[in-house]
């Protein structure tokens, strides 16, 4: 084939699903003439893909903004917790008109890469061990693995963020060192946390990690029109296999919690919108707060997902 | 004169080991105190993950010229102790050059890699640290270990011209049956 | 050149480099970076190559390292390890090779502490070596023993490699930590049988220690308390949930440092030696880790590991054929590759067929773990031996590559009776957790 790219993956089956279903759709529709080589969790630690990206160490990777929000304040706006995008085909379009807006291509612009898809994940759940939450007072005092803005909104009420690594997940949460993990919910499967737990949120609406799949501009830019058309379709038929296989993975998971008897927290819309009041605003404002003092157009942001029209 | 340079490049090496060795020690309070502040007072301390990340980096490259100079990094030197004599030299000089050309080799990358998280922005995921100091220190101790490296070579290029030239400069471990028995 | 040839010639590259006395670093730096150049050109590989060393010592689950490393430092100022040895010698010094024996299984006790193979190994070579020489333990075998006890950690839990096989294959992290318990004693009794019948066979290799009486060995229990306590503390903070095990090497090392402190055995100039001491240790141990993830990096782009994988699952053999050449073909890669690189570079690609061919995923897991133990003790690139060798320079890398051969055989008689013994591994996890 002409045209030879290199795609660095990580992580759970489901999550990696994007990445796999849009190379494979280019490799057979592109007539030879490009190649996508598929690398799992090899080619970058997590942290370093955007700038490996940047440099041309390969054509494609995962980007978590949340991993390095200094990388990316502007797409870090996707981030934030509780935001009105309840479900995946939402964060679909909401993410699209982000990468649309032009601040946000300069931001990536300046890396050197371009936002080929979003790499969409369900919202995050909490599932712990003890006794199950029934208002949000009960989070007072929990000790919580909860990374990006979920965190810092729980912690509104009480909760106590400790930091602990995915490998070391279980371990604490077997031992004690955390109550309770903020993930999606293949996250919580993958890992076996139902293994250890007594309850689980379900209509959390907290949001989720954005996570793009983004592409070398040059490596892009170089490509002829034909091939560009085909990582347009290859990117809806990505977006249609990973919905699928997030809601797979998670279905998967549902028997076990079942037969462990786990107790089902469902959290209503009143909570949510008292969450979003409470808890989520102070966040938004900050971020906003952050981003104008460094002359960033945060409110414009925040203002664009909010008006989304979801 | 290479004895003088020789001796005042050990003691910036010594500074980088110390400025290490220092952070190891903060690394060890500072986790202490997130645990008993989490557990006693259920308050931990946020971005102590953050901060050792990053501080790990610095005590691991800061002092790598260090750690070469004391002949702290690993070989297998059989045949540096077969070969005596000029031979026995040019097989140090070899091994001075490969790593030299490493180290020349990459040190534009790591600072290309400083200056990405200088210029654009790079924070860490907890509570936001920037990461462009740690970054850093990757150029810095890589370039101190270039000068040693480029000071060796002067070191076993003068003891093949003449292996009888008494070897000044020569990286040997300190005899750790006095070192370490404590 | 297609990019797997290029990849066999970077191995072949880079055993001819370490054999000639490059530093390890440099020779996988070296290989790694020229090779990436073949393959993506100068610009692309020096920026590859810059971002590697400072994302590779950011890691935090590697930070347990120098803690540990600490450990060693304070626990061996403070007397503490001393008198621990004091107590080993007292009451088996009299056994053949008693000295060794005991050391291996303190390593395996300490194991229990720490998740890391390389921190075990570091620590045991600064604490027990300079007691096993000064009973004229030969020190090719000290060292040797040092090395392989150090592998016992990855096994025992807490496990590191073992939470990542589970994390990496979608299996339980419970039953596989408590499945990794009895092999890791096992091999343990097996390392600790064979320096008896080795050191019984040849008494030259190491002095028994005669003359002792019974009032001496009821003192030296006192003796050993400070060290059963620090063990106790650091496990007990462990599993009720007050430390991570990140965490307790940290917490560990404070409490041996007030120890230390308290018995006035610590002086400023004491402190310094141990913190510069530390941190070289440290920057050795991370170096050879940046130079060794360069190297993997230029693997990763050739796939040959995947390439090797592919090929030994579509061997026409019996299914403990196919696993005992996948395990060989571990043995291989465990040459010259990190463990958790190994497992995410092979694992989804073997991973299915093993499970095609009937094969137990826990008893799987253990076995890779294991594999992966013995490439940390096989030359060239064995990175528990080069850490005993980076503390113990006098003593020679050969030398210690030498000795350690009956103990790799050792594992290997491990994996075979833990392939026809499946019970061994998974008694234990069936038991707690129920039959799977
Ligand atoms: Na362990
Ligand atoms: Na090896």
């Amino acid at each position: 084939q002409e045209i030879s790219w290199d795609l660095a993956l990580y992580g759970s089956p489901a999550f990696r699903v994007a990445g796999e279903s849009f190379a494979e759709y280019v490799n057979e529709n592109s007539g030879g003439k490009m190649e996508i080589t598929v690398h799992n969790g090899t080619l970058s630690p997590t942290r370093e893909v955007l700038d490996n990206v940047s440099i041309g160490a390969f054509e494609l990777g995962y980007v978590i903004s949340s991993y390095h929000p200094g990388k990316n304040p502007l797409l870090s706006v996707l981030d934030l917790p509780f935001l009105p995008i309840p479900t995946m085909e939402d964060r679909l379009a909401v993410a699209d008109l982000v990468y649309d807006n032009p601040h946000v291509k300069k931001e990536f612009a300046k890396w050197g890469v371009v936002p080929v898809m979003t790499v969409v994940q369900p919202n995050y759940e909490v599932m712990g061990k003890g006794a199950a939450p029934t208002a949000l007072t009960s989070f007072d005092g929990m000790r919580m693995k909860a990374t990006s803005g979920i965190g810092n909104a729980l912690a509104v009420y009480g909760a106590s963020l400790v930091n602990v690594s995915g490998p070391e997940q279980y371990n604490a949460l077997q031992t004690g060192v955390i109550d309770a993990v903020a993930a999606t919910p293949s996250a919580h499967g993958g890992y076996k946390l139902y293994e250890l737990s007594d309850w689980y949120t379900t209509g959390m609406a907290a949001g989720t990690a954005h996570v793009t799949l983004v592409g070398n501009e040059a490596a892009y830019a170089a490509l002829p029109d034909d091939m560009k058309a085909l990582l347009a379709e290859a990117k809806a038929h990505a977006n249609a296999a990973t919905i699928e296989a997030q809601n797979a993975a998670a279905a998967q998971y549902e028997p076990e919690l079942e037969k462990r008897g786990l107790a089902h927290v469902t959290i209503t819309p009143e909570m949510i919108a008292t969450l979003r009041k409470e808890a989520a605003q102070p966040v938004w404002d900050a971020y906003v707060a952050d981003l104008e003092g460094k002359g960033l157009p945060g409110q414009e942001m925040l203002n664009l997902v909010l008006n989304a029209g979801m | 004169m290479l004895d003088k340079l020789d001796r005042a490049l050990m003691r910036v090496e010594y500074l980088t080991a110390w400025i290490a060795g220092l952070t190891i020690f903060v690394v060890m309070l500072l986790v202490t105190a997130e645990v008993l502040m989490r557990r006693l007072f259920n308050a931990p301390i946020q971005g102590q993950i953050d901060f050792i990340s990053m501080a790990m980096v610095t005590f691991s490259l800061l002092c790598i010229s260090h750690c070469y100079r004391q002949a702290g990094h690993i070989r297998m030197d059989m045949l540096q102790k077969l070969a005596r004599g000029r031979l026995g030299w040019v097989t140090h000089l070899f091994a001075t050059l490969v790593a030299l050309f490493v180290v020349v080799a990459i040190l534009p990358g790591t600072w290309t890699h400083f200056m990405r998280a200088w210029d654009l922005g790079d924070t860490t995921i907890g509570v936001g640290l920037p990461t462009w100091p740690s970054k850093l220190a990757a150029p810095v101790g890589l370039g101190i270990l270039a000068l040693r490296l480029g000071l060796e070579i002067w070191v076993f290029g003068r003891l093949i011209l003449n292996d009888r030239l008494a070897p000044v400069g020569i990286p040997e471990p300190p005899n750790p049956l006095e070192d370490m028995d404590a | 050149m297609d990019p797997s040839t290029i990849g066999a010639l970077g191995f072949l590259a880079l055993v001819i480099m370490v054999m000639t006395g490059v530093h390890i670093v440099f020779a996988t730096a070296i290989t790694g970076f020229l090779g990436i150049v073949a393959l993506k050109g100068w610009p692309v590989a020096v920026n590859i190559a810059g971002i590697i060393p400072h994302s590779a010592g950011s890691n935090y689950l590697f930070s347990v390292l120098p803690m540990f490393i600490l450990i060693g430092f304070f626990a061996s100022t403070s007397g503490m390890v001393q008198g621990a040895y004091r107590a080993a010698k007292a009451w088996i010094g009299w056994m053949p090779g008693g000295l060794a024996v005991s050391t291996v299984l303190a390593a395996g006790a300490f194991g229990a502490v720490s998740g890391a193979s390389q921190a075990t190994a570091a620590v045991f070579a600064r604490v027990a070596i300079p007691e096993l020489l000064k009973l004229k333990y030969a020190p090719s075998i000290s060292a040797a023993a040092v090395a392989a006890a150090g592998t016992l950690a990855s096994l025992i839990p807490p496990s590191a490699a073992l939470v990542v096989y589970g994390a990496i294959v979608d299996e339980s992290i419970g039953r596989l930590l408590l499945a990794g318990f009895i092999p890791g004693v096992f091999s343990a009794l097996l390392y600790a049988g064979f320096i008896m019948l080795r050191f019984a066979g040849n008494p030259e290799l190491g002095r028994p220690i005669t003359g002792i009486d019974w009032a001496e060995r009821g003192k030296s229990l006192l003796d050993v308390m400070p060290i059963i306590l620090v063990m106790l503390m650091i496990l007990g903070g462990m599993s009720t949930g007050w430390t991570t095990p990140t965490e307790a090497g940290a917490t560990g090392a404070a409490i041996v440092f007030v120890y230390a402190l308290f018995r006035r055995r610590i002086d400023f100039a004491g402190l310094q030696d141990s913190l510069v001491e530390t941190a070289k240790l440290t920057v050795m141990i991370f170096s050879t880790f940046w130079g060794v993830f360069i190297f993997a990096r230029f693997l990763a782009f050739t796939r040959l590991p995947t390439e090797i994988a592919e090929w030994l699952v579509a061997l026409p053999f019996s299914p403990t054929a196919i696993l005992i050449a996948i395990l060989a073909g571990y043995a291989f890669l465990g040459m010259f590759l990190s463990a958790s690189g190994m497992m995410l570079l092979t694992l989804p690609v073997i991973f299915p067929a093993v499970v095609e061919l009937g094969i137990d995923p826990i008893l799987f897991g253990i076995l890779v773990i294991k594999m992966v133990e013995i490439g940390f003790i096989t030359p060239p690139v064995g990175l528990n031996v080069y850490v005993v060798a980076g503390v113990r320079p006098d003593i020679p890398i050969a030398s210690i590559f030498g000795a350690i051969w009956p103990f790799v055989l050792i594992d290997i008689l491990t994996v075979a009776l833990l392939i026809l013994f499946p019970s061994i591994t998974l008694f234990l996890p069936n038991l707690v957790l129920g039959a799977g």
